[in-house]
């Protein structure tokens, strides 16, 4: 049974209001610099407006999509946790604990391979980019 | 060109070319191999990698990915029936089917020459036509070079997707990304927001990487549960000779080379394009066609040198006018920019070195897939397919936070990597195409920048955009291309009524 799709109209309407508030910034600067800003955010306005009409049409209806499980949303929080305590923590730590952290939220039961992996991966990483390459990652 | 190509061969044999070339079709294939990793995903996750090395060298490696990637699709196609990459999807039609009579090592080595061979043909089309046509779009003007920028956003936009309603917004929102920062021409901030960060705009390989990397990782996290380490896969064995390859696929070799150069040259269409299209002409010039979908090499022989064949043909107008003619050419184009090298048709003037380095490059790791699609190789390869996905997707994210930190040692850009992440992965549930907005990025200030000079010229008229001939053209092929689905759409509708 075709219905209204709830998740699309939100994500199109928080697009409209980023949109408003990037046209209302681009106003603060002067005519020469906010020209081409403009111009595209009222194309991608126009898209938008287009899109929130198709969506509020009959013919715009479809099939409920399946909302993202509780898993993803977990997922999710626990990569921006291990982004986030890169700059307390260093990258080597953080990462050595978000291996097998994410892989016991997905799943694996195997804990000594996710350990072993995480272990041998960040080994490779230092080789990689520190040794090899050059490119310093944060220690602590 | 000859003298260009004979000054840039010895760079490119440089120990540390044929080092990175190497490796970056050994890693290709394996990052090919792994379903849900596309070719395009492979290049942004190594491409910090690359950041550290000389241009041509890290060229070479994003050669050897390209070419390596398109390739590896073929392992999982035809052992699971499940494509490595997009473009490896008219593989599994023929591929698994022989895998599953026992013919699995057949169909691998018949894939790797096809593939080679597709690969090379494309790259002789890439040095004999590219540099004639940055001959030509050397004369091109800022108008010109506005509505090329503009050509090449509607074509992405209006023709990959589903949506081309979508298709436009992503395209806006990517100029609209483009930007942010400090304006190059006036010096004022825009859209900063009061941060020192954001003045000198949103990082192209931080965004792209975000955009491209971390969606399949979280896609993953969501099927992860579903589907566990792949099953036992088959084993690989027999073979065939290059010779007897060639006396026997030849035909379908040159067709589809030539399928997959002009579906590459056309902005819009892809490698799983091109395959299809060269499956579906084998089908029909084929004496059997009952025989295609049950197991006959030379519909593998046909999709995969298709695919291959779209490769460098791909960065033909990508190199000549600056205008990536598919996300993989996309993301090289960004490569280049982060090397601090502008592409377009200038760059054939002031660094010829760089450029036809890149298309030996390309020839080159075209032809290393023969010895690294051998039997003993793919065996190798075949083994990450037991790489469980629970395991797979923090080593995904991990290699990506790593690669992003690296390019500017900051812990802002991880912020950027993450929330484009999730805007990518938000975009991908609303079936919003991202392969427009990273177009918008990486063409945003060139078509600002000629819209803005033109108009300087022409002292504010805006008609200077449409009385110059070449302008003109290359509007009214731009209008063509937006007009021709909607024609279409009308006319078959029509062709059903008639034909009932």
């Amino acid at each position: 049974m075709p219905t209204f799709k709830t998740s699309e109209f939100a994500g199109a309407a928080l697009l409209a209001l980023g949109l408003s508030i990037a046209w209302w910034e681009s106003g603060k600067l002067p005519f020469e610099a906010s020209l081409f800003p403009r111009l595209v955010i009222g194309v991608a306005g126009m898209g938008t407006l287009i899109w929130l009409v198709q969506l509020a049409l009959p013919s715009g209806r479809g099939e409920r999509g399946v909302p993202p499980s509780r898993r993803l949303w977990l997922a999710m929080a626990l990569t921006a946790l291990y982004g986030g305590s890169i700059s307390l923590a260093g990258y080597f730590g953080p990462t050595i604990l978000f291996i097998p952290a994410m892989a016991f939220l997905l799943g694996n039961r195997s804990h000594a391979v996710a350990g072993i992996t995480a272990l041998a991966f960040a080994a490779g990483i230092y080789a990689v980019f520190v040794v090899i390459f050059q490119r310093p990652l944060p220690l602590y | 060109m000859l003298e260009n190509l004979w000054l840039a061969l010895p760079l490119v044999l440089s120990p540390a070319n044929i080092a990175a070339m190497v490796g970056g079709t050994v890693a290709g294939i394996i990052v090919g191999a792994l379903p849900g990793i596309t070719a395009a995903m492979a290049i942004a996750i190594l491409l910090p990698m690359t950041f550290a090395m000389e241009p041509l060298v890290a060229l070479g490696m994003i050669a050897g990915l390209y070419n390596g990637a398109m390739y590896g699709g073929a392992i999982p196609a035809i052992l699971l029936r499940i494509p490595g990459t997009p473009a490896a999807v008219a593989t599994t039609f023929d591929g698994y089917v022989m895998a599953k009579r026992g013919e699995a090592g057949l169909a691998i080595q018949i894939s790797s020459y096809s593939s080679a061979v597709g690969g090379i043909a494309s790259a002789l089309a890439l040095i004999l036509l590219a540099p004639p046509l940055s001959e030509v779009a050397l004369s091109f003007g800022p108008p010109e070079m506005f509505w090329v920028g503009v050509f090449g956003l509607a074509s992405i936009a209006l023709l990959l997707g589903r949506d081309r309603v979508k298709g436009v917004i992503s395209a806006a929102l990517g100029l609209l990304l483009a930007s942010v920062g400090v304006d190059k021409l006036t010096g004022h901030d825009r859209f900063t927001f009061g941060r020192v960060d954001l003045v000198s705009g949103l990082d192209i390989a931080v965004v792209l990487i975000g955009l491209f990397a971390l969606p399949p990782g979280f896609q993953m996290a969501e099927d992860a549960a579903r589907r566990g380490a792949a099953a036992a896969i088959p084993k690989i064995k027999g073979g065939m000779g290059l010779v007897e390859a060639t006396l026997n696929f030849w035909p379908a070799w040159l067709r589809s080379s030539l399928i997959g150069i002009v579906v590459g040259i056309l902005p819009g269409a892809g490698g799983n394009f091109a395959a299809i299209l060269a499956y579906n002409e084998e089908k029909r010039n084929a004496a059997d066609p009952d025989s295609f979908g049950k197991g006959n090499p030379v519909g593998v022989a046909a999709a995969e040198c298709a695919n291959n064949a779209d490769n460098a043909a791909s960065m033909i107008p990508a190199l000549t006018l600056g205008v990536p003619g598919s996300l993989v050419a996309a993301l090289i184009l960004g490569g280049l920019m982060i090397h601090g090298l502008q592409p377009g048709p200038q760059l054939f003037r002031d660094r010829p070195d760089v450029v036809y380095g890149f298309m030996i490059q390309m020839l080159l790791t075209s032809i290393l897939i023969f010895p690294l699609g051998g039997m003993v190789a793919s065996r190798i390869f075949a083994k990450v397919l037991y790489i469980p996905q629970v395991l797979l997707m923090p080593l995904i994210v991990a290699t990506t936070v790593a690669g992003v930190y690296t390019i500017n040692n900051s812990t802002f850009d991880l912020l950027v990597l993450f929330a484009f992440g999730f805007v990518g992965y938000v975009f991908e549930k609303l079936d919003v195409p991202l392969a427009p907005i990273s177009l918008g990025l990486i063409l945003g200030p060139m078509v600002e920048t000629n819209l803005r000079i033109s108009l300087l010229l022409s002292q504010g008229d805006p008609s200077i955009f449409f009385t110059r001939p070449v302008s003109l053209a290359i509007l009214a092929v731009t209008v063509a291309m937006v007009l021709w689905p909607l024609l279409r759409k009308k006319k078959q509708p029509q062709l059903a009524k008639t034909s009932a």
